[in-house]
């Protein structure tokens, strides 16, 4: 103590050394300024679980492109000898009930999966933006009846519509296709009506209608990049619920059919010899779990990266 | 109100009508023919007697207007495939064993899942948050099919703890046989305590940013009354709008569940009616379901104005 | 098994099974029929049934049923019986108006009708006299008279005559869209039914007394009497019918029944339960008291709970059958295992020639039939079955005398001589130029229309058109579509797969080429005149080996002409619990699984 205090005592103001002088000024932020998107990127990549779910994502697509061709085998057409081989050094996952290579027809299944799942989405993506903005941006009796419309389709329950379009148009990817987008677009239609309706009172839509532009350049230029953070997350959410969708429809026989090859339908096939061949079942049914939750965990990630709320 | 009520009433009748409208020509679109393979073998006379007996040998349209005031009678006209069955008589049958399942599946899902949801909010980012994240993801990414069948084969198979298949039913129709609706239950639940605990954990700390928590815990009130009247009483309002959505879904969606456990249901059962064609079935229960639906969607939309104040303030429209 | 899509090939068989019953042929009837004819013995009280064959309850599996004195030991004290009900429709449960093979199981085992199919010591299908005692037919063959047990309805009132005529007419009425098939051999049947003639005592079925059925026929027809096994044999009974306030028949409590058992629960699309009717006429030999059906759609559930021993009979699987085997072999289980009577064989759009325009040709049928490895088919896809080479099952006889080899027949043959792509593509080709068709091989497009969408079927879709686009280097397109029966009455397809279940004669599996109704789209209306010819005359043939050489004539006609390409028999397999004793496991029988007189083994 004694001796701090002598040297405190001992201090001059020649011991101390101007640096240099405060120019910085007043008004400067705190931090570096941050776009929206780089600052959801910044977060997400801080997000240990979401990026570890992107990278599963990313080998699974590296997997959905090159994975058929790996072995290098034909994996349509039936080669008796295999039926329902083990898993060897020749058939990595086994072979299945036609004798054809798993791990091939494996890779094929989850890429026809993953592209009816990301169709669908892009449909309910497109139909429900350009519904929802349009019924936000006309408002009044227009909106009025588009939501009208809108309700009546939410309230059919959605396996029932499905089912009904599978048995009406056949199986077939297309079907498929209609059947499971053809309520879907109706929530993503609600959100962008409701985000839009806040943007709208916003003085740069304002100033933009006053200057006369067209409605449709609106909605394009100002309204959905506004929006994009909601898109974003509808689409990570939506895309593991069509992968469940497509396999639940073709498991019960009313999606795709072979010679089509899915991962419902391997998980179908699969499942029926799950007593003495279970790698058959195992194995689709741990892709399409795995990729669920990947999209899953992905979408949270996503929902706290995007949602300001969150920023710091 | 009342003329709130009312338009919403009207505007009910016409969703319905339209609905009913387009199910009759999807299913009257549909290949197939329902009566085919009873009637091949019949002479004529006998084949034209079937398809007279159900309305078949008239054309779509006078069918519809037939059909239409039918429903108006609420006759859905007898089942095509299933002689003697009527929309009334199965859903006496078999409305009552789906909504106990569905029922169940709901009390015990959610309660399970509310209570996790608050553990995780509470616990917040330590290993228990994390052990129920985890555990809440992976049950939404297991299909029930394949949760079903591991419960049925290991605690009915292997370890022979309870029934393989079944329903109570008769005078146990609504509480007895317990042990014959654990499995079933168990299977469907997880979804339901999956989806609640994360909705509720993200609403909870949704809450917690709040301003007003800040404002409550500055006046210095007791930290038990900030958790249930101010966090756990706003954080509930998504729960309880959802819920009664879920409550009308869960009728319709536990078909693979019906199917693993042989349950007498009404949701596996109108996948077959769908598959065989059965016209006057898929037509009844579409029309029901969704009158289901649009009235649990009107009585959500009076229950969010009760339970969320601002709505009300801002005029009720969502 | 686990599409929820009703299952076709169900509906399909349950179809056929209907149809069935009304050509059926049982097999080892056929030696005893018209002269093993009894003598006309007064009706007695004794309880031994004086059958056509000896016993009223001959074991399947060679063990005699409790002998009466001793059985109470023998039995185990819960007397309970769990099967499977089957997949397709169950909504009808009587006799008159049952569609479906589940119906008829239950049907079956309700009732009383004149005779009851049960399995003699060989397996073979035979009957025994159920609700009649006794009957005669007259030296010319147009006169059957049953004489009548004393049978009671579970209500107390007795089963008359007067019950069997009224099902009859019930059958025979437009208005109630029931199968009729049944009758075309019984005198007026089919003027009445056309309504040319009103009287009812014109057609040729009369109750002469309480206990006495006389049909009369309008020609000599040695198979009529196994009609009567199913449907309009059973009696019905008027007044409870016309007093029902439902389509009788689909509420059970508005029944009465004649048989071993009477539903006394029934939750529909899900289970039914029988019990033992004490007023059937021989409720002393019925032993078990339970039998619960309940419908499973799951195999893998199917096995838990044959596994758990919650489920008495079960059918053969793939998946599980390396298990149960071996189970089977330690004695854990009891394995039953027949050839059945269920051809599945290709059939071609003759009628129009199809989309493509080329199945007239019978030089393109053939080749296509040819191309198919059968036993490669059956090993791959089923894992069980016979592969066929001919399209009547070597389960038929021509009288007594055996009619087909089961390994061999005409199409191995030809595959023989046609053993190469080379000679298959040849034979296609030469098809094409016969039709003066300009198209190359890699040209042809065939429409492949399935039965069912069941997954083995799908495979074996699949397995077959790569089969062919491998081999004939045409191409096939499947078609996916939930209208797949339509389609087939239509004749809007190329290649069709199909299969039908007959009786134990040959002929009846011929005489599907040449038959009014909707049967004739089976074979895709494939026709000949010198089969036609050959056909209206066989059945009069008095020598076997005479008639086994034409009926052999005609068969090679067809396969020869690609009439339908046969692919294989469905064969007979179920697993059963040991300590279940006295089932029958039937051919033919409106029971696939014929339970009256079985019993629980005490452990």
């Amino acid at each position: 103590m004694a001796q701090a205090k002598n040297t405190a005592e001992a201090l001059r103001p020649e011991d101390f050394v101007i640096l240099r002088e405060r120019s910085a000024p007043s008004d400067l932020l705190v931090r570096e300024p941050v776009g929206y998107w780089k600052d959801a990127w910044r977060r997400l990549r801080r997000n240990k679980v979401a990026m570890t779910s992107l990278v599963v994502l990313g080998l699974f697509l590296i997997m959905i492109i090159i994975g058929p061709y790996l072995r290098g085998y034909d994996y349509i057409t039936a080669a008796p000898q295999y039926k329902n081989a083990d898993m060897s050094a020749q058939f990595w996952l086994g072979a299945d009930a036609l004798g054809r290579d798993l791990f091939s027809r494996l890779w094929v299944g989850t890429r026809v999966s993953f592209v009816i799942a990301i169709v669908c989405t892009a449909v309910q993506v497109v139909v429900g933006c350009l519904y929802g903005s349009v019924m936000a941006y006309f408002g009044g009796i227009v909106d009025e009846i588009m939501m009208r419309i809108l309700e009546v389709i939410t309230a059919i329950p959605s396996l029932l519509i499905t089912i009904l379009i599978m048995i009406a148009l056949g199986n077939s990817a297309f079907s498929l296709l209609v059947a499971l987008c053809i309520a879907s677009w109706c929530p993503t239609a609600r959100v962008v009506r409701g985000q839009i309706m806040q943007l709208r009172e916003s003085e740069y839509v304002m100033a933009a209608e006053a200057m006369g532009e067209r409605p449709m350049r609106i909605i394009l230029r100002h309204l959905l990049p506004n929006i994009m953070g909601i898109l974003i997350l509808d689409v990570a959410t939506s895309i593991p619920g069509y992968i469940f969708q497509e396999a639940g429809l073709s498991f019960i026989g009313l999606g795709l059919q072979t010679p089509a090859i899915s991962l419902g339908l391997l998980i179908s096939n699969g499942q029926a010899v799950m007593n003495s061949h279970v790698n058959q079942l195992i194995f689709p049914a741990a892709v399409l779990c795995i990729m669920v939750l990947a999209f899953n965990l992905l979408g949270d990630g996503l929902r706290n990266a995007l949602d300001p709320k969150f920023r710091k | 109100m009342i003329k709130f009520v009312l338009r919403r009433f009207l505007e009910l009748l016409l969703a319905l009508f339209l609905i009913a409208t387009a199910t009759f020509f999807l299913t009257a679109a549909a290949p197939g023919d329902p009566l085919l393979s009873r009637t091949l073998a019949l002479p004529e006379a006998s084949r034209d007697a079937m398809y007279a007996k159900y309305g078949l040998d008239k054309p779509v349209l006078e069918r519809y207007v037939i059909t239409m005031k039918g429903m108006l009678h609420g006759d859905f006209g007898e089942s095509v495939v299933y002689q003697g069955q009527t929309l009334q008589t199965i859903l006496r049958d078999k409305l009552p064993v789906s909504a106990r399942l569905g029922l169940q599946q709901l009390i015990f899902g959610v309660l399970v899942g509310l209570l996790l949801g608050v553990i995780a909010a509470v616990k917040r980012e330590t290993w228990i948050d994390r052990c129920i994240v985890v555990f809440a993801v992976l049950m939404m990414s297991v299909p029930e099919l394949v949760l079903g069948l591991i419960f049925q084969k290991y605690f009915a198979g292997t370890l022979k703890l309870l029934p393989v298949i079944g329903w109570p039913t008769g005078k146990d129709l609504w509480f007895g046989g317990w042990k014959y609706t654990i499995l079933p239950t168990l299977s469907g639940g997880l979804l339901y305590i999956a989806t609640y605990s994360r909705l509720l954990k993200t609403s909870i700390l949704d809450v917690l940013d709040q301003d007003y928590i800040l404002t409550a815990r500055s006046k210095g009130l007791s930290e038990p009354r900030i958790v249930w009247s101010h966090i756990m009483r706003n954080s509930m309002i998504p729960i309880v709008t959802r819920l009664p959505v879920t409550l009308a879904m869960c009728l319709t969606g536990s078909f693979m569940i019906e199917k693993i456990f042989a349950i007498p249901g009404i949701a596996a059962y109108f996948v077959e009616a769908v598959s065989a064609n059965d016209l006057s079935i898929v037509l009844g229960e579409t029309v029901f379901l969704a009158a289901l639906f649009i009235t649990v969607i009107f009585l959500t939309d009076i229950l969010y104005t009760i339970v969320d104040p601002r709505i009300r303030i801002q005029g009720g429209k969502r | 098994m686990k599409q929820i899509t009703l299952n076709k090939w169900k509906r399909l068989s349950a179809l056929l099974l209907a149809l069935v019953m009304a050509f059926a042929l049982v097999s080892c009837g056929s030696t005893s029929d018209g002269s093993a004819a009894p003598s006309a013995s007064a009706p007695a009280s004794d309880a031994e049934p004086a059958a056509p064959t000896d016993s009223a309850a001959p074991a399947q599996e060679g063990d005699a049923a409790p002998a009466q004195e001793s059985a109470s030991s023998d039995l185990a004290a819960d007397q309970t019986l769990n099967l499977l009900l089957s997949t397709s429709t169950v909504n009808v449960l009587e006799p008159n108006g049952a569609s479906w093979v589940g119906e008829a199981q239950i049907y079956a085992e309700t009732q009383a009708g004149l005779l009851r199919i049960v399995t003699d010591e060989d397996g073979n299908d035979s009957y025994v006299a159920d609700g009649a005692e006794d009957y005669v037919i007259s030296d010319d063959g147009l006169t059957y008279t049953f004489y009548l047990r004393d049978n009671t309805w579970s209500d107390g009132v007795p089963v008359t005559a007067q019950d069997y005529v009224y099902s009859f007419f019930r059958n025979l009425d437009p208005e109630n869209g029931f199968s009729t098939t049944q009758y075309v051999d019984v005198k007026n049947a089919q003027a009445y039914y056309d309504g040319e003639i009103t009287d009812p005592a014109e057609v040729g079925i009369s109750a002469p007394d309480d206990h006495t059925v006389v049909y009369t026929l309008e020609h000599p027809n040695s198979e009529f009497i196994y009609y009567l096994a199913y449907r309009s044999g059973f009696p019905a009974r008027q007044d409870v019918i016309e007093a029902a306030t439902s389509q009788y028949g689909t509420d059970y409590t508005e029944m009465v029944f004649s048989g071993p058992f009477k539903i006394t629960s029934w939750v529909k699309d899900n289970s039914v339960t029988l019990e033992k009717n004490e007023t059937y006429w021989d409720a002393d030999n019925v032993y078990l008291n339970t039998v619960k059906f309940q419908l499973v759609p799951e195999i893998s559930t199917q096995a838990t709970l044959f596994d758990a021993q919650q489920l008495d009979v079960v059918e053969y699987n793939d998946d599980y059958g390396e298990d149960w085997l071996a189970q089977a072999d330690a004695g854990q289980i009891r394995y039953i295992s027949k050839p059945g009577a269920y051809s599945n064989f290709l059939m071609f759009a003759c009628e129009n020639g199809g989309n493509s325009g080329l199945m007239g040709s019978a030089k393109i049928r053939l080749a296509l039939s040819l191309a198919i490895d059968r036993q490669e088919l059956v090993d791959v896809i089923w894992g069980r079955n016979e592969a066929a080479y001919t399209y009547v099952p070597p389960a038929c006889l021509v009288g007594t005398t055996e009619f087909n080899v089961t390994g061999e027949g005409l199409v191995k043959e030809l595959q023989a001589q046609y053993a190469t792509d080379e000679q298959l593509q040849a034979l296609f080709q030469e098809g094409l130029t016969e039709l003066n068709s300009s198209l190359a091989l890699s040209d042809v497009y065939l429409d492949f229309v399935r039965q069912s969408n069941t997954l083995a079927e799908q495979n074996e879709v699949e397995y077959l058109a790569q089969t062919w686009e491998r081999r004939l280097g045409i191409h096939i397109n499947v078609v996916n579509t939930p209208d797949d029966e339509e389609r087939q009455q239509q004749m809007d397809y190329d290649i069709g797969l199909n299969s039908w279940e007959g009786g134990a004669s040959p002929y009846d599996y011929l005489f599907v080429v040449n038959v009014p109704f909707g049967l004739k789209y089976l074979t895709g209306v494939y026709t000949n005149e010198e089969v036609n010819g050959l056909l209206a005359n066989v059945t009069a043939i008095p020598d076997e080996t005479e008639q086994a050489n034409v009926y052999h004539q005609i068969e090679n006609i067809i396969l020869e002409e690609g009439g339908v390409g046969p692919l294989y028999f469905t064969d007979i397999r179920y697993f059963v619990q040991t300590d279940v004793q006295g089932l029958h496991f039937t051919n033919f029988g409106a029971a696939a699984i014929e339970f009256s007189h079985a019993y629980i083994a005490a452990e």
